[in-house]
C-alpha cells in the first residue's frame, strides 16, 4: 500500500497534502475497491489536480475512479469562480456525457415475449456505432439554435413533451452557452450526428425494476417493482470532442505564459475570469446543450419504436422521463465553504450531481425527496437510481459516482475474451444484446469494469446519495 | 535499425501508441500511418489525390500532436483517409507535408476503431539509439 494515502473512515481515504499541492486529496472507496485504485495511476492524478490554482477544499475522487488523461475519471474538483481555473481536461472530451431514464406502463411479462424483436427494432431505428449519422438533418443556422437551447429546441421541434424539459438537469439548457465560441470544425462534426447513440460504453437498455430500497422515493420517481424502464447513455458526440480538443490546444500553448506549473499537459487550463477561460466555458455550455438535445431526440425515437412494437399509443405506454443527469461537466454553482457561500466552478469528470431535498435547482416533483441520480452499470450488469443528500452537499459539492469505472484496458479485455462469445454468455443471463462494431462486445465485457454494486455501496454507505431502486437489463443496444 | 514503425500499449482509459522513426521526417510519416492503421485497413486506401498540410507547434512533441490532430480532423470532419504522407519540410516547430488520401467508401474501407481525439497526456518525443521514439495517447 502506498504511504501517501490513509484510511480516514469506513469509506474515505485521505491523500496527504505535499508542498506542491494547494489542498489535500480525498478518495471515496472501500476495502474491497481500494486495491485496484492503488494499482492504477488515478491517485497521482488526484494529487496533480490538487496543484491547480484556486482549487477549494480538496481534490476529490469517487469510488469508480480510474486512470484518465490529466484528471482521473471519477474525479471532481471545485475552483473559486474569481481566482480559480477551468480546464477542458477536467470536463473530458465527451462534454455532458450523461444518462436518462424513462419509465413505461409495461411489466416484464408484457415485454419478454417481444424482447428480441424490440431490441432489434431499437438497434435498427436508432443510429449507433462508428461514423453513424443521425436522422435529424441540420443546417448550420439550426445547429446554432440547438447549441443555444438544448432540450428546449428538441421539444419545440417535436422531439418530446414539455415535461421532459422539467425533468432534466438544468432543464436541459445551460444559459452560459454562446454558439459563437464553438469552432466551425466542431459544428462540421455536429451537423451529421444529432440523434445518434455513439459507440464505446454508450448504450440504450431495456431494464426491469428488480428491487426497491426506498418506497417513498420510488413512488415520487414513478418507479415500481417489475416495471420495464429504458435507460439511455450518450453525450455530445464529435461536437463535444472537438470543443475539448480546440480549447486544450489553445490552452496548452498559453500555459507557460500563465505561470501555472502543469505536471501533465492534459491538465491545461485558463483562469475562469479570462477571455480564454470564459470562451471555453461558453463553448462547453453550448456542447452540453447539444448533448441534451441529442438524448432528447434519442428518447423520442425510443418512444416511437415502443409504440410500433407494442402497437399502442404514447398515452397508454406512459414513457415519462424520470430524470436526465450529466456526468462530464463544469458548472457555476454556489456552495458553502468554511461556513461561507462561495461561487465555484465545479468540475465533474465522471461524477454525477446529487442535490438534496429542498434544493432550488430541483423541479417541484422532486423537491421533497431530492434529486434522482442515475448510475448506469456496464453492459449486462445492474443499474441504480439513487437520491441526492445533504451529506453530498456538505462533503462533495453535491456530487456522487457515475458508474462502474473501467478495471481493464480495452486491449486487456480483448485478450481475456479470446475464444468466448460474449453475446451468448449474456443471453444465458437473460440479456439480449444487439450491437454494431466488431470490437464492441469484447472491449465492453463485464469483467472489464469494476463491480457496480460495490461502487454504489460506497456512495450509499458514505451517504453521498442513497439507493432507491436497482434495475436489471433484459435488452441492450450498443454501437 | 528500428524494428517497427509503431506499436500499441495499454492505457486503462484508451489507446496508447509508441511510434518510431530514424529521423523526425520518418517519425511523422509513421505517426500518420499508425493513426490510420488503427482506424482502417491501410492497404484498402488509395492514394491518387493529395493535399498539402502545414502545421506548427511549440516543440517536436507538441508539433506531433498538432500534426495528428489535423489528420484526424481530415477523417472525422471530411471523411478522408490518409495513411500515406510525405514530409517535405520539417523543423522542431513546423511541418509541411503532402498528404495522400482517398474519400471514405463504406464498402471498400473497413473501420476498425473510432478514434475521437489525440490527447496531450504523457505525450513526448525522445531521441533513442537509431532515431526517435514518440508516445501519443488517443481517446477512443
Amino acid at each position: 500500500m502506498r504511504k501517501d494515502i490513509k484510511q480516514a473512515g469506513e469509506f474515505v481515504w485521505d491523500v496527504e497534502k505535499t508542498d506542491n499541492m494547494n489542498v489535500p486529496g480525498r478518495i471515496y472507496s472501500s476495502v474491497e475497491l481500494i486495491g485496484d485504485v492503488v494499482k492504477d495511476n488515478g491517485i497521482d492524478q488526484v494529487k496533480n489536480v490538487a496543484r491547480l490554482p484556486g482549487i477549494v477544499k480538496a481534490s476529490l475522487a469517487m469510488p469508480d475512479i480510474h486512470w484518465g488523461y490529466g484528471f482521473p475519471i471519477g474525479g471532481m474538483a471545485a475552483f473559486d469562480w474569481d481566482k480559480g481555473v477551468i480546464s477542458p481536461g477536467g470536463v473530458g472530451y465527451d462534454i455532458n456525457c450523461g444518462v436518462r431514464l424513462a419509465v413505461t406502463s409495461l411489466t416484464e411479462s408484457d415485454v419478454q415475449p417481444k424482447i428480441s424483436k424490440l431490441a432489434t427494432a431499437l438497434h435498427q431505428g436508432i443510429p449507433s456505432g462508428v461514423g453513424s449519422t443521425g436522422s435529424v438533418k441540420l443546417d448550420k443556422k439550426e445547429v446554432l439554435n440547438v447549441l443555444k437551447n438544448g432540450s428546449k429546441w428538441a421539444v419545440e421541434n417535436g422531439f418530446g413533451v414539455p415535461s421532459d424539459v422539467d425533468r432534466t438537469e438544468e432543464q436541459g439548457c445551460l444559459a452560459g452557452a454562446d454558439p459563437e465560441a464553438v469552432s466551425d470544425r466542431a459544428i462540421t462534426r455536429g451537423l451529421k450526428q444529432l440523434g445518434t447513440l455513439g459507440s464505446g460504453n454508450h448504450f440504450l437498455e431495456i431494464q426491469v425494476v428488480d428491487k426497491i430500497f426506498d418506497q417513498d422515493a420510488a413512488r415520487a420517481f414513478g418507479i415500481s417493482l417489475g416495471q420495464v424502464v429504458v435507460m439511455l447513455h450518450s453525450g455530445s458526440r464529435g461536437l463535444g470532442h472537438q470543443v475539448c480538443d480546440d480549447y486544450l490546444s489553445l490552452m496548452t500553448k498559453q500555459a507557460a505564459k500563465l505561470d501555472i506549473e502543469l505536471p501533465d499537459k492534459q491538465l491545461s487550463c485558463a483562469y475562469i475570469n479570462s477571455e480564454r477561460g470564459m470562451r471555453y466555458f461558453q463553448a462547453m455550455c453550448a456542447a452540453a446543450n447539444y448533448a441534451w438535445a441529442n438524448r432528447q431526440i434519442l428518447l423520442h425515437q425510443t418512444r416511437k419504436i415502443f409504440q410500433q412494437v407494442f402497437t399502442t399509443s404514447a398515452t397508454s405506454l406512459a414513457m415519462n422521463l424520470v430524470y436526465d443527469v450529466c456526468h462530464n461537466i463544469a458548472k457555476k454553482e454556489n456552495h458553502i465553504v468554511d461556513g461561507k457561500e462561495q461561487t465555484l466552478c465545479v468540475h465533474r469528470k465522471g461524477a454525477t450531481r446529487a442535490f438534496p431535498p429542498g434544493h432550488s435547482a430541483l423541479c417541484d416533483a422532486y423537491k421533497e425527496i431530492g434529486q434522482p441520480t442515475l448510475i448506469p452499470g456496464d453492459m449486462g450488469s445492474n443499474s441504480f437510481i439513487l437520491k441526492g443528500t445533504q451529506k453530498a452537499m456538505d462533503e462533495t459539492f453535491g456530487s456522487t459516482c457515475h458508474g462502474a469505472g473501467r478495471r481493464l484496458s480495452r486491449t486487456a479485455a480483448k485478450k481475456l475474451c479470446k475464444g468466448r462469445a460474449i453475446h451468448r454468455e449474456l443471453l444465458d443471463k437473460g440479456v439480449h444484446v444487439k450491437w454494431t462494431g466488431r470490437s464492441t462486445l469484447p472491449e465492453e465485457m463485464p469483467e472489464a469494469y469494476k463491480d457496480i454494486e460495490a461502487v454504489v455501496e460506497v456512495v450509499h454507505g458514505a451517504g453521498l446519495s442513497l439507493k432507491v431502486a436497482k434495475m436489471r437489463p433484459i435488452g441492450v443496444v450498443k454501437g | 535499425m528500428l524494428k517497427t514503425r509503431y506499436e500499441s500499449f495499454d492505457h486503462t482509459a484508451d489507446l496508447g501508441l509508441r511510434i518510431y522513426g530514424k529521423d523526425l521526417k520518418e517519425l511523422f510519416e509513421n505517426a500518420a500511418f499508425a493513426l490510420f492503421d488503427q482506424i482502417t485497413a491501410t492497404d484498402s486506401v488509395g492514394a491518387s489525390k493529395s493535399e498539402v498540410f502545414e502545421v506548427t507547434g511549440d516543440d517536436p512533441a507538441d508539433l506531433l500532436v498538432e500534426w495528428l490532430r489535423e489528420l484526424l480532423f481530415f477523417w472525422l470532419g471530411h471523411d478522408k483517409l490518409a495513411p500515406k504522407t510525405v514530409i517535405k519540410e520539417i523543423s522542431n516547430n513546423r511541418v509541411k507535408a503532402k498528404v495522400y488520401y482517398e474519400e471514405y467508401l463504406p464498402k471498400k474501407h473497413p473501420i476498425k476503431t473510432e478514434i475521437k481525439a489525440v490527447t496531450y497526456h504523457m505525450n513526448k518525443v525522445t531521441e533513442i539509439d537509431g532515431g526517435y521514439e514518440a508516445t501519443v495517447i488517443f481517446d477512443k
